[in-house]
């Protein structure tokens, strides 16, 4: 499954999202579902499922699916 | 003013008022305690009582036993009901000015409240500081000896386990830092570009700036960075 796939289906099942939110254009605080609990939530589920850990700084720069998608590029996750 | 007690509260021997607090019933207030002017302390409070340390000396404070190392609190305080506060082992158990410690609140022994905090039925372990202008949310708990930093935030139901950074927001259980508190920071006089100017100091990734910051806030955080380690 490629990266984005499997992301996004760790966002829609971290933050409870509906099928018809564009999850790939998401950014934090656009829906109120992803706040600063949801955020947390997020940020857990997607270190469990790609077996990673933010620092700080990139907890709190992670501001949208695409900057997440950097992230872990950055950590040398694949698809 | 003068102060105005209920009939049914108890105030030791050892308790120095200033002026115009209002003690509310049943209220008990015992031990080495200093308690400055302008406070309301609602019913039900507990002050002064001993640390809860197994082999530590347990005083009855309202039978005039007065070891242990006090409790002070400042002036202007609003304290809710069901309120404890435990005295020290090794400092004195301490309360700053103007903060707002809603019902249910414990303050455990040798723990350190600065200015301006508000803590939401919150429970500190022993030998906690929180910092100035920190707001805790709804039933967090504090580890012992944890500290909040100065303008911190932490949402409801929060498990600090370990110090939390200035001006940023955390939740969870261990709470994590997720945002930087910029309405504290907007608050204490910061523009846009100064909380630009800040932010990596913020996110622990960065030096405190030298110049730029409002006097108050750059005194705080540099007191924040300056910190040594616990001495307990």
């Amino acid at each position: 499954m490629a990266l984005n796939d499997k992301l996004r289906d760790v966002f829609v099942e971290a933050l409870g999202l509906d099928a018809s939110v564009d999850v790939e254009n998401l950014k934090y605080r656009e829906i109120e579902e992803w706040d600063s609990v949801g955020h947390m939530a997020l940020v857990a589920a997607i270190e469990d499922e790609f077996d990673v850990e933010f620092a700080t700084d990139q907890v709190i720069d992670m501001s949208s699916f695409k900057v997440a998608v950097d992230m872990l590029e950055g950590f040398g996750v694949k698809a | 003013m003068t102060n105005r007690i209920h009939a049914t509260a108890v105030i030791g021997e050892g308790v120095e008022l200033g002026d115009d607090n209002v003690i509310g019933p049943y209220a008990v207030i015992v031990g080495k305690t200093r308690i400055g002017s302008g406070n309301w302390i609602g019913p039900h409070v507990s002050i002064g009582t001993p640390a809860e340390d197994r082999t530590g000396p347990h005083p009855a404070g309202w039978d005039g036993e007065l070891e242990g190392f006090g409790v002070e609190i400042g002036d202007g305080n609003k304290i809710r009901e069901y309120f404890t506060m435990h005295q020290g082992t090794w400092r004195t158990t301490r309360v700053g000015d103007g903060n707002y410690l809603l019902s249910r609140t414990h303050l455990g022994h040798d723990c350190v409240v600065d200015d301006s905090v508000t803590l939401a039925s919150v429970q500190l372990g022993g030998h906690c500081h929180i910092w100035s202008h920190a707001n805790i949310g709804m039933g967090t708990v504090v580890h012992q000896k944890a500290e909040v930093g100065p303008g911190a935030m932490v949402g409801m139901g929060g498990a600090v386990r370990k110090d939390i950074g200035p001006f940023t927001i955390s939740v969870g259980n261990p709470a994590r830092v997720s945002g930087i508190n910029v309405v504290g920071l907007s608050r204490r006089g910061c523009d846009e570009a100064t909380i630009a100017a800040l932010e990596p100091f913020l996110k622990g990734v960065g030096e405190l700036p030298a110049s730029g910051l409002p006097e108050d806030l750059a005194t705080l955080l540099k007191a924040w960075a300056d910190r040594g380690p616990a001495d307990h």
